[in-house]
């Protein structure tokens, strides 16, 4: 791709993460393959509405130099594994969605619940092992977990989405948040044992009934 | 910034935590420092429209107040933190579904999540808390914001605090991250809590540096 247009893409999936809810203020990061050795990626602490292409990385896929006075994210190493992965990978976003995140502190594998998501991200998604934010370590622990799917869980941290191109992995992101409360709420009514349908509130009472301190 | 220009950005602030739900009801408070006053929003705030002529401007020093509005109760809380924490500059009672939650059940949160390590701290402590908080209460939450962004006030929320309003809410919306996080880690058989070494290594890291990345990183 284009490096101009791959920086592009990623400003405006900035934007687009920023209004689903799926990224906040300046945490996670997103990038885009330009080629076989490169990609492009988001700058390191600045808010997503702040940016223009112009404050886009490019960073080498081999040794993750880069040839720029704007810091590039500090995942970087993260995104370089999980292109290393695969050359059909276009996109990568890194996300602290909430129920995504939620799920990853749990350090629970959550299976597909239908079809499209089977279809979408995989039978599974798995928990990379916690890792120090920035570290190799944590790099090539999600891509491990991420091998073979669209989607990672990272424990106590957020998740990884991976797509042909911007466009898959975005609704990659949009499901697998769906699916984890889809997750949460099904453990919950298990444990307390409604039939009926889910309620924010009644959970809430339910865990104060339950988890309180007396 | 002047007077005015300080008491039309609480209104501006006031206006989006509301509308973002980080804040609600009429027991809204915000405030911010101003020179040795702070600007702080009037008793029952969030029953109409927020008018910069409606806030108050309270002496840190002597606790006095000049005009005919009254401050919200919790100005003497607000003025012990802006005095005891001299980086503090902005203040947020949030009030969002989870972190309601959280102080009613009376737990200290420890963070399940990197963010909240980075930017609340080592954990969210419970502080004694009534709507008029007096020694106890204030004693409380000051025991309760040591080496910390954000404190959880016992049946009411929390006070978030920043070295601006943007990082106030910044904080606020982390621990009601954090809140979610600890509370519905419960039906999956509990959250995994971050190591006290690493937590501590990251809010160094996070205060030290990625905080000031997005001014410096250009």
């Amino acid at each position: 791709m284009d490096i101009q247009q791959a920086k592009k893409t990623v400003c405006e999936a900035g934007i687009k993460l920023l209004k689903e809810g799926l990224v906040a203020r300046t945490w996670g990061n997103i990038s885009v393959r330009v080629d076989d050795d490169s990609f492009v990626i988001t700058p390191s602490g600045r808010n997503y509405e702040d940016l223009t292409p112009d404050d886009i990385v490019l960073v080498k896929i081999g040794d993750l130099s880069y040839d720029s006075h704007i810091k590039p994210s500090s995942e970087k190493g993260l995104h370089a594994e999980v292109y290393k992965l695969d050359r059909g990978i276009g996109a990568v976003v890194h996300t602290h969605q909430m129920n995504a995140s939620t799920v990853a502190a749990a350090r629970k594998e959550v299976p597909a619940i239908d079809d499209e998501m089977a279809r979408l991200v995989g039978s599974s998604v798995r928990v990379a092992p916690y890792a120090l934010p920035g570290t190799g370590k944590l790099a090539r622990g999600t891509a491990a977990a991420l091998q073979g799917r669209k989607a990672a869980l990272m424990a106590n941290h957020g998740a990884v989405c991976a797509g042909a191109d911007m466009n898959e992995a975005f609704m990659v992101s949009k499901k697998l948040e769906e699916m984890c409360a889809a997750y949460i709420e099904k453990q919950y009514m298990e444990e307390a044992g409604e039939s009926g349908t889910f309620d924010v509130k009644r959970m809430h009472e339910y865990y104060l009934k339950k988890y309180a301190k007396r | 910034m002047n007077l005015e220009e300080t008491k039309k950005q609480v209104c501006r602030w006031m206006e989006k935590l509301t509308e973002e739900g980080v804040i609600q009801g009429t027991g809204c408070v915000i405030s911010c420092r101003f020179s040795d006053c702070m600007i702080i929003t009037p008793e029952n705030a969030g029953s109409g429209k927020c008018r910069p002529d409606d806030m108050v401007a309270v002496s840190l020093d002597d606790l006095s107040w000049g005009g005919k509005t009254k401050p919200s109760p919790e100005y003497i809380l607000h003025a012990a933190v802006y005095r005891k924490k001299k980086k503090m500059n902005a203040l947020v009672h949030a009030t969002q579904l989870n972190i309601m939650t959280a102080s009613k059940a009376g737990h200290e949160v420890r963070p399940m999540l990197d963010d909240m390590a980075q930017i609340v701290g080592a954990s969210a402590k419970v502080a004694a808390f009534t709507v008029n908080p007096g020694k106890k209460e204030i004693r409380s939450v000051l025991r309760g914001l040591r080496r910390r962004s954000g404190v959880l006030l016992a049946g009411h929320g929390a006070l978030c605090g920043g070295s601006s309003f943007d990082e106030a809410h910044a904080v606020a919306q982390v621990m009601e991250k954090g809140c979610k996080c600890f509370i519905e880690s419960a039906f999956l058989g509990g959250g995994v809590i971050i190591n006290a070494v690493e937590r501590n290594l990251m809010r160094f890291v996070y205060v030290l540096k990625y905080s000031k990345a997005a001014e410096t990183n250009k």
